[in-house]
């Protein structure tokens, strides 16, 4: 019995100090000291496989890019990335795999709820993140830079666009009211564009989608409907809106509206009025950068999967190894197996000083509240839509 | 036509797809006297019914429809022979936790079949864009198909036999009725008016998704416990009622977000007032 209880106590404390030694960070760095790894966690299954299966290209691809052009001498980086099917448990579980397995610097997570709680080991860790594509408040302020506008940003770009490209239009808001996502934008937007300079406002519930005439109703003399909701909804409500709101109008939207254009059965250039969605890439664009990276992608991978949030991830890296570069340029050495919290302690310093310019924009700034500075571009969904 | 119109006329539209919907909650409310909560995914199984002849296969749009009705109508008898038949006679808890069971089911089966992805099914496209021709064929089809339904009721001899089981299922079947086949013949009529319903919703909201049952599943069984439960005239009235108040809190801003709320409030007072529905039978208890 004793012989028994004496065997059981070992064990426990075996495995407590192997764990203890694992929640210490002991990581074996050692183990990948040919590259530096970047981890992330994104959904490259289920309903929002297409924003984690781009992210994941084209951070490859960015990574293939610099290492080629690096040579075995200079910084090389390594790739991973993990499923999370937009679910915040997972990307939880992920972090620790990654961690565990040697990330020393991470692009966080696609989705913004998945985000906040990856962002909990990151912040915990010291592990330096910079996401391309979870835009909520909340995934700032869990400690995580974005590439991205934030849900605020958002509202506040899209206002600002509108006053100088837009003066002239009769501005109508649509939004989800039990939606954070749509809410934020809207408070934001609300708050840049002033009360006085919107014409109309309607909204809509989660669980009400059923027909949208009452709020078309509502909107029917505007010439400029903003749209901060999610495309299925969009969906229904410009189907709603025609013959009542002027064909001439201009349904213009948040990084919501992203694949609306992927709808079975809505053909968004079947609809006079131009949609559109501001952004912070177009592919169509003739700008050099981004030619050679939609070129780059296309060649590569499946045209199809390539959004703005894969653009998006093509930076993300770029800006990292952008830094690490800066920071060398000042007499430093990156080994390359760095600690992840050493490799965060740089990186958080030079973002302080750091402009970047790429495929999602130029002169790219970062806040101190870890939100990014960049200006916003319209990217129109519709381009060749019947003429009325 | 002005506005205020043209809103009037699609709110009696929404009001008579909701009454078709609750048509089937209500008749097997009070033939089978159970709560069919799985009745909402039967639209959703029409809807997808449309997008694969449709949109997939190509079909003309008269053959869909048709398709989609008889294969909502098997899916309905089916589900009543497999699910609920072996259940009858067991406690009501009993059956109405199997129907929610097969709402997900339904929607599972979908959902890995078809991935979540939204899809677009635009059976008319001429249509688009003219919101009165659509409220009127809505109101005109829904019409007749509930004027056809009473007179079904009334003066046939299966109709006959309905009103017997409802009224009392153990005299009817002394008499010689066979109630398998009489609620079998309810299941199946509730899931074709389900897949007329579905048809008539796409015509409106052509979005398809594997949960787009659950809501017009909720606000028609409303609308039948408006109407008072079991009774056919009361779900085209509560029916017409929740279209009503549907749109016109749609058009008010103010009222936009809280529409949900006030369809519900109403919903109570008028269970405070009439607790059977506005055409209930009220029983009389005697001590």
């Amino acid at each position: 019995m004793k012989n028994t209880l004496k065997k059981l106590a070992a064990s426990v404390l075996a495995f407590s100090s192997v764990a203890l030694l694992a929640a210490c960070g002991g990581k074996n760095y050692a183990a990948n000291n040919k590259a530096i790894m970047i981890g992330n966690s994104g959904p490259l299954t289920g309903a929002y496989a297409i924003y984690g299966t781009g992210v994941k290209y084209a951070a490859q691809m960015a990574v293939d890019e610099i290492n080629a052009k690096e040579g075995a001498d200079g910084l090389q980086f390594q790739f991973t990335g993990k499923d999370d099917q937009g679910d915040g448990e997972l990307a939880a579980q992920n972090f620790n795999t990654l961690y565990e397995s040697g990330m020393q610097v991470s692009l966080g997570c696609v989705t913004s709820g998945a985000c906040v709680s990856f962002a909990e080991g990151g912040a915990e860790n010291e592990v330096f993140m910079l996401t391309p594509s979870a835009t909520a408040d909340a995934v700032y302020k869990a400690g995580v830079y974005q590439m991205c506008f934030s849900d605020s940003g958002q509202g506040k770009a899209a206002a600002k666009y509108i006053k100088e490209y837009y003066k002239d239009k009769k501005v109508g808001v649509l939004y989800n009211s039990t939606q954070d996502y749509s809410k934020g934008i809207y408070d934001n937007f609300v708050k840049e564009l002033g009360k006085d300079n919107i014409t109309a406002e309607a909204s809509f519930t989660d669980d009400q989608t059923a027909s949208f005439d009452g709020q078309v109703n509502t909107l029917k003399e505007c010439d400029l409907v903003f749209l901060p909701i999610y495309y299925t909804p969009a969906t229904t409500f410009i189907r709603a809106a025609q013959g009542k709101i002027a064909d001439n109008a201009v349904f213009f939207g948040g990084d919501g509206l992203d694949g609306i254009d992927g709808v079975k059965g809505f053909d968004v250039n079947s609809f006079p009025q131009k949609i559109s969605m501001l952004s912070h890439f177009n592919s169509a664009s003739t700008d050099t950068a981004t030619k050679t990276f939609v070129d780059a992608y296309n060649s590569k991978y499946d045209p199809d999967s390539l959004n703005q949030f894969a653009a998006s991830a093509y930076d993300c890296v770029y800006a990292i190894y952008g830094m690490m570069k800066n920071y060398e340029a000042k007499g430093n050495k990156i080994e390359m197996n760095i600690s992840a919290k050493d490799l965060n302690a740089i990186l958080t310093e030079e973002i302080k000083t750091y402009t970047y310019s790429g495929v999602t924009g130029s002169n790219i700034k970062w806040a101190s509240d870890k939100t990014v500075d960049k200006s916003p571009i319209e990217y129109e969904i519709n381009p060749n839509r019947v003429h009325s | 036509m002005s506005d205020f119109w043209t809103l009037a006329l699609g709110a009696l539209a929404l009001g008579g797809v909701y009454a078709l919907i609750a048509l089937g909650y209500t008749m097997v409310y009070g033939i089978a006297k159970m709560l069919n909560f799985a009745h909402g995914d039967i639209i959703m199984v029409g809807a997808y019914s449309a997008f694969v002849t449709f949109m997939l296969a190509g079909m003309p749009v008269w053959l869909c429809i048709v398709i989609a009705i008889i294969f909502c109508t098997l899916l309905g008898i089916g589900i009543e022979k497999a699910a609920y038949r072996p259940l009858r006679g067991s406690s009501p808890l009993a059956i109405l936790i199997t129907a929610i069971g097969v709402s997900y089911l339904m929607e599972s089966i979908v959902y890995l079949a078809f991935s979540s992805a939204p899809k677009n099914v635009v059976l008319f496209p001429s249509l688009q864009g003219n919101p009165t021709a659509t409220a009127l064929i809505t109101l005109g089809v829904a019409t007749a198909l509930m004027v056809a339904l009473v007179l079904f009721i009334n003066y046939t001899k299966i109709g006959k036999a309905m009103r017997a089981v409802s009224e009392d299922r153990g005299a009817a079947q002394l008499m010689g009725i066979n109630v398998n086949f009489v609620i079998m013949v309810t299941f199946a009529i509730g899931s074709s008016l389900a897949a007329v319903a579905a048809v008539f919703w796409l015509m409106k909201t052509p979005l398809v998704t594997y949960t787009m049952g659950s809501l017009p599943g909720i606000k028609a069984f409303s609308a039948a416990v408006i109407g008072g439960i079991g009774s056919i005239p009361g779900a085209m009235i509560g029916g017409i009622i929740m279209g009503l108040i549907e749109t016109f809190c749609d058009s008010i801003p103010g009222l936009q977000s809280y529409t949900m709320a006030v369809e519900f409030a109403i919903l109570v007072i008028i269970l405070l007032i009439r607790p059977s529905g506005l055409l209930g039978k009220t029983k009389r208890e005697k001590v």
